[in-house]
């Protein structure tokens, strides 16, 4: 599940590069996407190898 | 009819016979399985709704803050001083010490109550959901002022909806429990950036410098928007501290707390309270600010985090309808003992999903909260009074268990009472609770005081 973190890490860098606007709307939607695949790819492996 | 009610009664029984015994020392658990338990519940669907709710209902940005800061507070408190004690000195669920109290009629009257509630809340999950696959199919939303079906693209989405997720909690209850889980953290992400991110287009500079004007401005402004009412700071902290009123104050959550080792652990319900009731509202009314106030949840999180916001509201709607449709179920299986959980999870689901057609319960969704914790409140004060006060007052304790009655008839008098006195009380709906649980307190002492005296 710690690894999985790095999906919500992706996701806030995402957000707050395009509040500080060295990011366009697009690329943060984009990396938000790619964040939310990572989570839920190591989160759900994550699970299934500790039942 | 008596009789057929206690043996409706007799069958629940039954049902809950698995935890009839209270905990065992060797299952209790310790402060860290519920500080992970509470933070990872708390972010549903309708959180997207609530946040969104007040800022149209013109809410300024000092009484939100301060609001939802007393108000999940008092929340927390109500976990910490009364669900948890009471659940640690009698470790047993509420079901079976309600029993003790009010007899098996009364409790199987309150479950089928519970399940009716329940399945009108799965509905406005359902609904959230729809207004995110909704988005992409260009069917429309229906307005705040809409009571009924706007149309019948929306009418096909949800009952379509709310068959899947139906479906889905029918072959795959505790796979969809166990992605909830995984869901959690995730949604809490989705909410934090897509507030992040909509920032820029309400006019906050990169150094913050002008935050708090544009919260006071163009957020949070004092200024309700046409039809809603305008709410102030007591509004705002009543609703916090009444949202999940069915579980701390009216004991539901004895449940989780008969496991716990120490009295005190309720305060852990901060891990859940707080990201969720605080920090996601607070999320949600930015992005709604952000899309000119315009309740329409799929919308917001599009413009806010794009399809993983989409994502976010269709996911958030289905794995929180998941477990409110088997809590339905389970409350109703005594009424169909015959049946197995499949087919009643499929007819709960299809009630369910009729309701979910209905927008009322969706753009009234506050008044349903306050109306949801207020019918199960007078159970939460009838069980207060008897494990506290009874015993400092010299009353006896579990008449319908010592007497044997099917039904404890000063019970229903208190409950009918409260909701009764509730309805003419010539307050706002959101403050009307708290008067009317002191008065059931009052008025159960009250019918039982010449029991002291005989005494």
């Amino acid at each position: 599940m710690w690894l999985a973190s790095l999906g919500l890490v992706i996701g806030l860098w995402a957000a707050v590069s395009f509040f500080w606007g060295v990011m366009g709307e697009q690329a943060y939607r984009n990396w938000l996407f790619v964040g939310t695949v990572v989570w839920f790819v190591l989160a759900t492996l994550g699970n299934r190898t500790r039942t | 009819m008596p009789s057929q009610l206690a043996e409706l009664a007799a069958r629940m029984d039954r049902l809950h016979e698995f935890d009839r015994e209270p905990v065992h020392p060797d299952k209790l658990q310790g402060a860290g399985r519920f500080a992970a338990l509470f933070a990872g519940e708390h972010i549903a669907a309708t959180e997207f709704v609530i946040g969104a709710f007040f800022v149209l209902h013109g809410v300024t940005a000092r009484d939100l803050l301060l609001g939802l800061l007393v108000g999940n507070l008092l929340a927390v408190l109500s976990w910490t001083f009364i669900c948890c004690p009471i659940a640690v000195e009698t470790r047993l669920t509420l079901y079976w010490y309600l029993r003790r109290i009010a007899g098996p009629s009364l409790t199987f009257l309150y479950n089928v109550a519970n399940a009716l509630l329940y399945c009108i809340l799965a509905g406005a999950m359902i609904s959230v959901s729809a207004t995110a696959i909704g988005l992409g199919l260009r069917i429309p939303t229906p307005a705040l002022t809409d009571f009924l079906p706007n149309s019948a693209a929306w009418v096909l989405l949800t009952i379509g909806l709310g068959l899947l997720f139906t479906v889905l909690a029918v072959v795959g209850f505790t796979a969809v429990s166990r992605f909830a889980g995984v869901c959690s953290p995730w949604l809490f992400m989705i909410f934090l950036a897509g507030a992040i991110a909509t920032l820029p287009s309400l006019g906050v500079r990169p150094d913050l410098s002008n935050l708090w004007s544009v919260l006071e401005t163009r957020v949070w402004n004092g200024r309700a928007v046409a039809g809603q009412e305008p709410f102030g700071f007591w509004q705002i902290a009543f609703f916090a501290w009444f949202a999940n009123l069915a579980m701390h104050i009216g004991l539901s959550d004895m449940a989780l707390f008969r496991y716990a080792k120490r009295w005190w652990y309720g305060i852990f319900s901060a891990t859940g309270i707080f990201p969720g009731h605080y920090m996601a509202w607070i999320c949600s009314g930015l992005m709604v600010a952000a899309v000119d106030r315009n309740l329409d949840p799929g919308r917001m999180a599009y413009h806010a985090a794009g399809l993983a916001g989409v994502l976010a509201v269709a996911i958030a709607g289905w794995t929180t309808a998941n477990p409110t449709l088997y809590r339905a179920g389970l409350a109703l299986q005594s009424v169909t003992p015959d049946w197995p959980r499949w087919k009643l999870t499929l007819y709960t689901g299809i009630v369910t999903s009729i309701l979910a057609c209905f927008p009322v319960f969706f753009v009234r969704l506050l008044d349903y909260v306050a109306i949801y914790g207020l019918v199960l409140m007078p159970i939460g004060a009838v069980v207060l009074t008897e494990h506290w006060i009874f015993p400092r007052l010299g009353i006896p304790q579990f008449q319908a268990e010592r007497e044997k009655l099917a039904l404890n008839w000063k019970v229903l008098l208190v409950w009918v009472g409260s909701l009764a006195v509730s309805l003419i009380l010539p307050l706002h709906l959101f403050f009307r609770w708290l008067p009317c649980y002191l008065f059931a307190i009052a008025l159960y002492v009250g019918l039982n005081w010449k029991r002291r005296v005989s005494q």
